[in-house]
């Protein structure tokens, strides 16, 4: 039989850019095929031609059999091709069944069947293993559920081929798992699947067929067990990583931030911990543990009822970020595009925009200051762009959260604490990020990182504190070399750790 | 004790409370703040005066929520109510009332629809859009209102008839602005909820990415919105001039503030993807209650003005705690 989908020379040009360039892509029916490439590899280019987003400039594109040319999202929709965005498109104030249906209403003559709508829509939440009424608002479901929605959306289509960008970026490990066991369980439903994931321990359990490109180009298509992690990475960013974490050796200096009893109703209770100069210490726990939510306690986004936060030996006022940006605390937020960054402005506005008090002269921001203020950070923290004016969201999502750093750099903090730094970042400006925490580690910056990657934190931190539903379940010092599942197990609240 | 408050949450009266806009308790308050408030309130004449106007406005909001639901803003609303008022009532003298109805109704949805055209197709923001739009049928209001040497005048409708004809009473009570309002509130909602491209609208205000990808027509929708828009616009504007039996230059102002006002307070989004019939007539019966308690009181226009503006933000304020109550019991 031949494959589900072919598409063979696609050729894609941009203004200025090659985005693909005689790509061939072959999904047989039923199998789980992985693409992998960094950012800007052209991978999302490639999904949106075989969706209908993009129109390719050369090439063929053969579905089931035919020659196909989609012009619309649309048209692919209904030769059977769904695509399941990075970017959530759940709209809030709907219900379930309707967002399951959407643009894909059962009717009944020219109204709208309400009784099919919602038995429907019950049979597909249960295939998805979801206990969730139909008639409950979409906007009130956590973001994993919601990811859900979106591939049930897929099944009322009928899709034959289901494209994931991303799935797990903002999936917790349990969420991650539900998933995964959905994927399995479409693919016997002969639903081919086209995976786009940076993590690769995923890409590697998930795959029957794993697809490198690179710059645009076709590296490699192999069958999974015919390569390994490290020739994958090697593969995508076409050369050998030695070691991401690249830790250096530093001995903690004093204490810089003590936290003590910090208590939040039904958030979190009594967390104590410390941080030392040159310390990193990672937070590790599942998506809604109250990690975020601790973080933003000590910063002073949120208020706490008791318990107290020592920084530089002075007691914290609580519920004032100014008061703690003054006492020497930077905090890179979770979600950089929602809270950290303005993407409209340039490079420039973004980094400087907390300091221009102290770049202007009589009330007039001196504009050379700023400019060559903002090109150091740019040149010693590598953010590749062509100049300090380029516009933040034309920025790759790794140079975005260097920009978010830099921001905070320039604030010369004490304590940097950074939450989530590398979601939806290609796996070498990862590397670079982690060098770089590193490097400020080495100059005495005390530094707590929050992650739900496990291998992030392990690889990272000095020290690794676990949080379960808002307690602090165990701290361990990574000299001692704690195994992966002792973390995992206290940060799933397990007893006799 | 939890269990109990479940079980009281649980409750359909309660439920239908918690899960529907505080406004439904704050219009209950407000009626009986009024029937205390003023003995005059609750006379027969003054209630059908009160629904009247509610439902003549109504009409108006009827079409500004549909614009709402699709994440628009329409700032010429009102002045299209001057506009085909004036020339309704241009054309009743000329030609007669059914063709000059026939002709308004048709121009206003020419004018939602070229509003609904510049917001989609030369991708102008409907603020801006709109207000341009606003500006030039203001203008254009004031032209068709002067006589030749620049002065304003009113056209004047022919004869008593038509204001005649907007208080004729069906079984004593039912005037044609309630029943074209019941209407409208019933064919709409239908609309809204069992045509495809009724709850298509909802997608395009709350979540246009996602509405693109499912192969759903935004900037179709997003004129038919306008369009909708327009053709209340015509209908409130008739009413409006049945009731004054005239149409003056200035009948467009404040019927947009009226008109937003009203529809924020029943608790459709600004911003889109959230609203339906009951909220938008709810907010006018709000507003119009409380509009008509203050003359009955015999307040000033300016205090009147600066009351409803306080109500407005109570409102406001009130749905934002309700809401932040909801989220954390969810």
């Amino acid at each position: 039989m031949r494959p589900l989908i072919e598409l063979q020379n696609i050729t894609k040009q941009f203004p200025g850019v090659l985005a693909l360039d005689k790509v061939s892509f072959t999904l047989e029916r039923g199998e789980i095929h992985a693409l992998c490439g960094e950012n800007g590899a052209g991978k999302s280019t490639l999904i949106k031609v075989m969706t209908g987003a993009h129109e390719m400039d050369k090439g063929e594109y053969i579905f089931d059999g035919d020659s196909v040319h989609f012009k619309s999202t649309h048209e692919g929709i209904n030769r059977g091709v769904s695509c399941v965005y990075q970017e959530l498109s759940i709209v809030p104030e709907q219900d379930v069944a309707k967002n399951l249906f959407i643009g894909n209403l059962p009717m009944k003559g020219s109204i709208i069947d309400y009784k099919k709508l919602y038995s429907e829509s019950k049979k597909i939440l249960n295939e998805l293993g979801m206990d969730v009424s139909p008639k409950s608002l979409a906007g009130d479901l956590s973001v994993g559920q919601q990811q859900m929605i979106e591939i049930g959306r897929a099944l009322t289509r009928n899709a034959r081929c289901i494209i994931m960008d991303e799935p797990t970026s903002s999936l917790s490990e349990s969420e991650t798992d539900t998933l995964l066991k959905i994927i399995f369980m479409l693919k016997k439903k002969d639903i081919a699947i086209v995976y786009i994931s940076h993590k690769l321990d995923e890409v590697m359990h998930l795959s029957d067929r794993i697809t490198v490109i690179r710059d645009g180009q076709n590296i490699v298509t192999v069958n999974k067990n015919e390569i390994t992690e490290e020739e994958l990475i090697a593969n995508m960013i076409g050369r050998n990583l030695e070691n991401m974490y690249n830790k250096k050796e530093v001995t903690p200096g004093k204490s810089v931030l003590e936290v003590n009893n910090l208590s939040s109703k039904d958030l979190f209770n009594n967390i104590s911990f410390s941080v030392r100069a040159g310390e990193i210490v990672g937070f590790f726990g599942l998506v809604g543990a109250g990690r975020s939510e601790i973080m933003r306690a000590i910063f002073g986004a949120d208020k706490y009822n008791s318990g107290e936060v020592i920084m530089n030996s002075n007691k914290l006022r609580k519920g004032s970020p100014s008061k703690s940006i003054k006492a020497g605390i930077g905090f890179c937020t979770e979600d950089r595009k929602k809270e950290g960054l303005m993407l409209q402005l340039s490079i420039l506005m973004n980094m400087t925009i907390v300091k221009l008090k102290e770049l202007t002269f009589l009330g007039v921001i001196k504009k050379s200051k700023q400019q060559e203020i903002t090109n150091h950070y740019i040149d010693s923290i590598r953010i590749k762009t062509p100049s300090a004016n380029q516009k933040t969201g034309n920025l790759s999502g790794g140079n975005q959260q260097k920009v978010v750093l830099a921001k905070w750099l320039m604030m010369n903090p004490d304590l940097l604490i950074i939450d989530e730094p590398t979601r939806g970042i290609d796996i070498g400006a990862k590397a670079e990020i982690y060098t770089l925490l590193g490097e400020l580690a080495k100059q005495g910056m005390a530094i707590i990182v929050v992650s739900s990657e496990i291998e992030e934190v392990m690889g990272l931190s000095d020290k690794v504190i676990t949080i379960h539903e808002g307690d602090k379940t165990a701290e361990f010092n990574m000299k001692d070399d704690p195994s992966r599942e002792q973390i995992l197990t206290a940060a799933l609240g397990a007893e006799n750790i | 004790m939890i269990a109990k408050l479940d079980k009281f949450k649980s409750t359909p009266v309660v439920r239908f409370f918690r899960e529907n806009n505080s406004i439904y308790i704050l219009i209950l308050v407000i009626i009986a703040a009024c029937i205390s408030a003023s003995p005059k309130f609750t006379r027969p004449a003054n209630i059908i005066n009160l629904t009247q106007s509610i439902g003549t406005y109504g009409i108006l909001a009827i079409g500004l929520t549909f614009i709402f639901l699709v994440g628009g803003i329409d700032l010429s609303l009102a002045y299209q109510v001057a506009l085909d008022g004036t020339l309704f009532v241009l054309m009743c003298n000329s030609i007669g009332f059914f063709p000059a109805l026939l002709i308004t109704l048709v121009l206003g949805c020419c004018i939602g629809y070229m509003n609904g055209t510049i917001v989609t197709r030369l991708k102008i923001p409907s603020l801006i859009g709109t207000l341009a739009v606003m500006t030039s049928l203001k203008g254009l209001v004031l032209i068709l209102n002067n006589d030749s040497s620049g002065r304003a005048v009113e056209a004047t409708l022919f004869g008593e008839r038509l204001s005649h004809f907007y208080n004729i009473k069906l079984f004593g009570f039912l005037t044609p602005s309630h029943i074209i309002c019941i209407i409208f509130l019933v064919a709409l909602g239908m609309f809204l909820k069992y045509k495809r491209d009724g709850i298509n609208m909802y997608v395009v205000g709350g979540n246009p990415e996602a509405g693109l990808f499912s192969g759903i027509n935004n900037d179709r929708l997003t004129r038919m919105a306008f369009t909708i828009g327009g053709f209340c616009a015509s209908f409130c504007s008739i009413l409006v001039v049945m009731r004054m039996n005239t149409s003056t230059y200035n009948m467009g102002d404040n019927l947009d503030i009226i008109a937003i006002c009203s529809v924020v307070v029943g608790g459709v989004k600004m911003q889109g993807g959230k609203g339906n019939m009951a909220m938008c007539i709810m907010g006018v019966a709000t507003i119009q209650i409380i509009n008509n308690v203050m003359t009955k009181l015999g307040m000033r226009t300016a205090m009147q003005a600066l009351i409803t503006g306080i109500v407005v933000i109570l409102v406001l304020i009130l749905d934002k705690i309700t809401s932040n109550i909801k989220a954390n019991n969810a």
